[in-house]
């Protein structure tokens, strides 16, 4: 599968940030469609596989950054540190989902963290299939921490297209949780005043 | 089976609280104990609200049930959100020996667990343990079917009185005629009557099986065997002192006779007299009555037979009449069976006294026309010396009625054994409260989600309020609601039929007239 990048901060073991392959740092770096928001994830640690799900992406240009400001302008950058001078980094902030281990999803809270460096690489459809089956009927069984992490309605709603690609049978439940989510956030919004 | 953990004693000394996630077996009225020292307590369930619910968006969609979403959510079956708070009243534990429940005042300590009453520990709690002297009624509302069967105690049933009491439809005579049946059959042969207003037990003295052990009557009264205190009864307005006295001369008088009718009573009392026109006025409005009689009197041996129940019935009486025989015969028997204790006491009896050896169950149908509240009736006080009295002679009643509101307090109160059906009537519910002993507020709160042929049973009959539904009948029922669609047709048929025929009469006769 696409390698997408590599952990480079753990918040928690919830919340991870993952800087995105450049060129030059793998043979084929991932296009922006790999990384989008909703995308399944995975980290290798030990036997098991932690998946993750990114929820913001962020683009870091260090003409605008705190570097340019301290190093000065672009042409002493460029001669006093020549590998930050051309670094637009891409840095997507993933959340932790649950862990596969033996072909299991396990939705509870993790046990492992990933490492710094850990290569994160993309899910195939029949991955994100299997995730989301528990005894052969659909299980999203993060969604009630998921929610306590980010109570948007929008991530979910890009999660839930994903998953309906891949477990087509299960579109109408999908959409009964989403839409439950969806009015549910919107409620929550009016009470506090938007 | 462990079904729960206590949360702790509840706000009395004889409520348990606790929690349960069998949503399916823990329902009201069913029996679940706790350990106490060596003993279970038992306990009845009186209440449950739900600790945990669905989420109101989870039950609005057609195509997927509450635990489809809650599973793919990844909080379990779904089975998790059912959790129930569950109030119990402590019954105590079985004393065995002294066949009834010690409240050992041990309240349970919070997380102490909470199991269901196995059904054959329940038989054994429920009702004394013998074969003889038992009212199979039913089994447990909440057990399947005969699963712990529901035995009365009928020593209790006769002695201390009972009441059933539901609205119409709810399945009262077809209980009265489960109860007959446990009453006749086997080793019980008890003796009784049943004062059939309605007509509906026939099919009891049809029956193949019991047909035997019932007699119907049309009661009749031998004018020359009434008392004073019988034309006081039958008559529209009570006698006063003095006409009491002017009567009792009279009767006296014409006591040798034997046979002699109201025209003989009439000829001895003076229409210029007050008094005595004034008895006149009374015996005239009664003298035409069909349950008398000059010659024949349905006797005590009759109607009274052991092993054996009387249905009398009054299929041309008028209910003045019905109750004029009621309070005849009642009267009567209550008598008899005061002199058969005056016998064994070894007093003196008058020849002519009658004696019944065996005791006697009076079922009363539509007993709040007899003992009506509010209202003075001379069946009234009779139902009322029955009620206080009869228990130690051995005369048992068994009121029946689908107005308790309507029915003297006096002699509810005195009914020890109760069988209550459906009943939404607040009136009628709050005559309960005041006059059901037994009659907890959990248990009519019950009262109006019942459906025909479910009860709740309480008193001294059965060691602990029970919820029961009630057996099938062995005979046919007798009482069924008439089908007025099929009836009306019917009707409506015959008379079209019968109109054309007198149609057709009339073109035969004009074409003979032509």
């Amino acid at each position: 599968m696409t390698p997408i990048g590599q952990v480079v901060r753990v918040d928690s073991v919830l919340d991870w940030l993952v800087e995105v392959f450049r060129e030059g740092d793998v043979r084929s770096p991932p296009g922006r469609r790999d990384f989008s928001v909703g995308t399944f994830l995975k980290v290798r640690a030990g036997e098991s596989k932690l998946v993750s799900v990114v929820r913001d992406v962020v683009v870091h240009n260090p003409d605008y950054g705190t570097l340019r400001v301290k190093a000065g302008n672009r042409e002493e950058i460029e001669e006093l540190m020549p590998d930050l001078s051309d670094r637009v980094r891409t840095l997507i902030l993933v959340y932790y989902l649950g862990t596969v281990e033996r072909g299991e999803a396990d939705y509870s809270y993790p046990d492992l963290v990933p490492r710094l460096h850990d290569e994160v690489v993309g899910m195939s459809d029949e991955e994100v299939k299997n995730f989301h089956i528990d005894e052969g009927s659909l299980s999203v069984g993060y969604l009630p921490r998921l929610l306590k992490l980010d109570n948007s309605p929008h991530l979910f709603s890009k999660m839930v297209d994903r998953i309906g690609d891949v477990l087509e049978r299960d579109v109408g439940l999908l959409e009964k949780i989403r839409d439950d989510v969806s009015t549910r956030s919107k409620l929550e919004g009016m009470r506090e005043g938007y | 089976m462990l079904v729960g953990r206590a949360v702790g004693p509840g706000k009395t000394e004889d409520e348990l609280v606790f929690v349960t996630g069998r949503a399916g077996e823990v329902s009201v009225g069913e029996f679940v104990y706790f350990e106490a020292g060596d003993s279970q307590s038992l306990c009845r369930v009186m209440s449950r609200e739900e600790v945990r619910v669905y989420p109101d968006s989870f039950l609005d969609s057609e195509r997927y049930e509450p635990g489809r979403i809650i599973s793919a959510l990844g909080m379990g079956s779904g089975e998790e959100m059912r959790s129930y708070r569950v109030k119990a009243k402590i019954l105590g534990t079985y004393e065995g020996e002294e066949g009834e429940f010690k409240n050992l005042r041990l309240p349970p300590e919070p997380g102490t667990p909470v199991y269901m009453a196995e059904s054959g520990y329940l038989e054994e709690v429920l009702y004394p343990s013998r074969e003889r002297g038992l009212l199979e009624v039913g089994s447990l509302l909440n057990r399947c079917e005969g699963e712990v069967k529901v035995k009365l105690d009928m020593n209790e049933v006769v002695t201390k009185h009972l009441s059933i009491l539901a609205s119409t439809g709810s399945g009262k005579s077809y209980t009265v005629g489960v109860l007959l049946e446990e009453f006749v059959r086997g080793d019980n042969r008890g003796s009784g009557v049943v004062v059939d207003i309605h007509g509906e037990y026939d099919t009891l003295a049809e029956d193949r099986e019991f047909g035997d052990r019932f007699e119907i009557y049309e009661p009749k009264i031998r004018v020359s065997n009434m008392t004073v205190e019988d034309y006081d009864l039958a008559s529209p307005r009570r006698l006063t002192g003095k006409m009491r006295n002017r009567l009792y001369q009279v009767l006296n008088e014409l006591g040798d006779e034997v046979n002699y009718g109201f025209d003989e009573v009439l000829a001895e009392l003076d229409e210029e007299d007050q008094t005595e026109s004034a008895i006149r006025w009374r015996i005239n409005s009664i003298k035409n009555f069909g349950v008398f009689d000059e010659s024949v009197e349905t006797s005590l041996d009759d109607i009274c037979r052991p092993g054996e129940f009387s249905i009398l019935q009054f299929p041309q009486a008028s209910e003045v009449e019905e109750k004029i025989a009621l309070s005849y015969f009642a009267r009567k028997i209550l008598e008899a069976r005061k002199n058969y204790k005056r016998v064994r006491m070894g007093k003196g009896l008058s020849e002519s006294s009658e004696t019944i050896k065996f005791p006697v169950f009076l079922v009363l149908e539509e007993a709040h026309n007899y003992a009506p509240a509010n209202r003075d009736v001379p069946t009234r006080d009779l139902l009322r010396t029955i009620a206080r009295e009869g228990r130690k002679f051995g005369v048992g009643l068994c009121v029946v009625t689908q107005r308790p509101s309507r029915l003297d307090e006096d002699v509810l109160s005195q009914c020890n054994s109760n069988i209550i059906m459906k009943i939404k009537n607040e009136a009628d519910q709050n005559s309960i409260r005041k006059g059901v002993e037994a009659a907890s507020e959990d248990l009519i709160r019950d009262l109006p989600g019942l459906t025909p042929g479910q009860a709740v049973i309480a008193g001294e009959c059965l060691n602990t309020p029970v919820l029961v539904d009630i057996r099938r009948r062995r005979t046919e029922h007798g009482g069924t609601t008439p089908d007025v669609a099929e009836e009306c047709r019917s009707a409506y048929e015959d008379f079209s039929e019968e109109e054309s025929r007198r149609d057709r009469d009339v073109e035969e006769v004009g074409k003979d007239v032509l």
